[in-house]
C-alpha cells in the first residue's frame, strides 16, 4: 500500500536523518527540489535540511523524535512527535541552558515518487523559547 | 466509519461551525463528551466546547479558518488550516490599519460512532503573538 512505504521512508526522516545526525540519508530520501518550511521562510534544496539537522545536533545533545502517531493518505503524511533534547551549547542568540526541552511537534510531509518532496513543521514555538528560559523573537521561523 | 464519512463529518464541522459559527451544529457533529485541546486551553463536552468558541471568535470577530487539505487514516482526520484576519485595531505604536494575520494551524480530529470525539489544534502562539503586536513576556524563573 503506497501509505505504508510513504509511512517508511518518513519514519526514515525521524530515525536516521533526525535522531541519528545521519546527513547522508538525506540524499536518498529527499527530493532534490524538496521544499522545508524551516528558519529562513520556506527554503529550496536538500542543503537547507543537513544545514538544519547539522545545527540541531550542535547545540543540543540526546536529540531525539518520537513519533506518537502517523497518519497518511494518498501522497501524505501527517506524524505527531515528541522531540526531546538538551541545550548544551548556544543556539541562535541564547546561550547553553543544560535545559531539557520536550517539544510536541506536528510535521506535515507530501511526498513524490517515494521521497519526501515538502515537509512543513507546526509547534508552539513560545512553548521552546519557555522551556529554554528566553524569549527568542526568531523561534517562530525554526 | 469510512474514511470518506470521517471526512464529510470534519468538512462540515469545519464549514459550519468554525466559518459559520451555528453553535447548534455541535450537538449533531460532536460526541457528547467530546474533548477539545489547543495550546491556551482544554475544553470538555458540548457546552465546554461552545463555550470555547464563542470566547475565541469574541476575541477574534473577522476571523476566517479555513481548510487548506485534509490527511485521513482510521479514526483520524488531519486538517491543515489556516486563520485568517485583518486587523484593524491599533497596538502600542504598530500601526492599525490593514495589517494581515495568516496563522498556519492543525487540527487533529479523532472520531467514533459517526461523530467527533477528541479535537487537538495545534498552532504556534508566539507567532500568534507576533502577528497581534503582541511581545513576549519571559518566563518565570523559579
Amino acid at each position: 500500500m503506497p501509505q505504508e512505504s510513504n509511512k517508511a521512508v518518513v519514519q526514515r526522516h525521524f530515525d536516521d536523518v533526525l535522531n541519528a545526525g545521519n546527513l547522508a540519508v538525506v540524499d536518498e530520501i529527499y527530493t532534490d527540489d524538496v521544499l522545508f518550511h524551516g528558519p529562513q521562510g520556506i527554503v529550496q534544496g536538500k542543503g537547507p535540511i543537513q544545514a538544519w539537522v547539522g545545527m540541531m545536533h550542535r547545540a543540543f545533545s540526546e536529540f531525539t523524535t518520537d513519533v506518537e502517531m502517523m497518519v497518511a493518505e494518498d501522497d501524505r503524511v501527517v506524524a505527531k512527535v515528541i522531540a526531546r533534547a538538551c541545550h548544551r551549547r548556544p543556539f541562535m542568540d541564547a546561550p547553553a541552558t543544560d535545559c531539557h526541552v520536550v517539544i510536541p511537534m506536528t510535521i506535515i510531509f507530501h511526498l513524490r515518487d517515494g521521497r519526501i518532496a515538502e515537509l512543513e513543521n507546526i509547534y508552539d514555538s513560545q512553548a521552546f523559547a519557555d522551556q529554554l528560559g528566553s524569549s527568542l523573537p526568531l523561534m517562530h521561523k525554526l | 466509519m469510512s474514511v470518506e464519512e470521517n471526512k464529510r463529518v470534519v468538512e462540515r464541522f469545519m464549514d459550519r461551525i468554525v466559518l459559520g459559527r451555528d453553535m447548534d451544529a455541535v450537538d449533531e457533529l460532536c460526541a457528547s463528551d467530546v474533548v477539545y485541546r489547543m495550546p491556551v486551553g482544554v475544553a470538555y463536552g458540548r457546552s465546554g466546547l461552545k463555550a470555547m468558541f464563542t470566547k475565541t471568535f469574541g476575541a477574534f470577530p473577522d476571523c476566517r479558518i479555513l481548510p487548506e487539505f485534509h490527511v485521513a487514516e482510521r479514526d483520524h482526520v488531519i486538517t491543515r488550516a489556516t486563520m485568517r484576519a485583518t486587523l484593524t485595531g491599533a497596538f502600542e505604536d504598530r500601526s492599525p490599519t490593514g495589517r494581515k494575520l495568516v496563522l498556519p494551524q492543525v487540527w487533529d480530529f479523532r472520531l467514533a460512532d459517526a461523530v467527533i470525539a477528541d479535537i487537538h489544534v495545534s498552532y504556534d502562539t508566539r507567532l500568534l503573538m507576533d502577528l497581534l503586536g503582541i511581545p513576549p513576556t519571559r518566563a518565570v524563573e523559579y
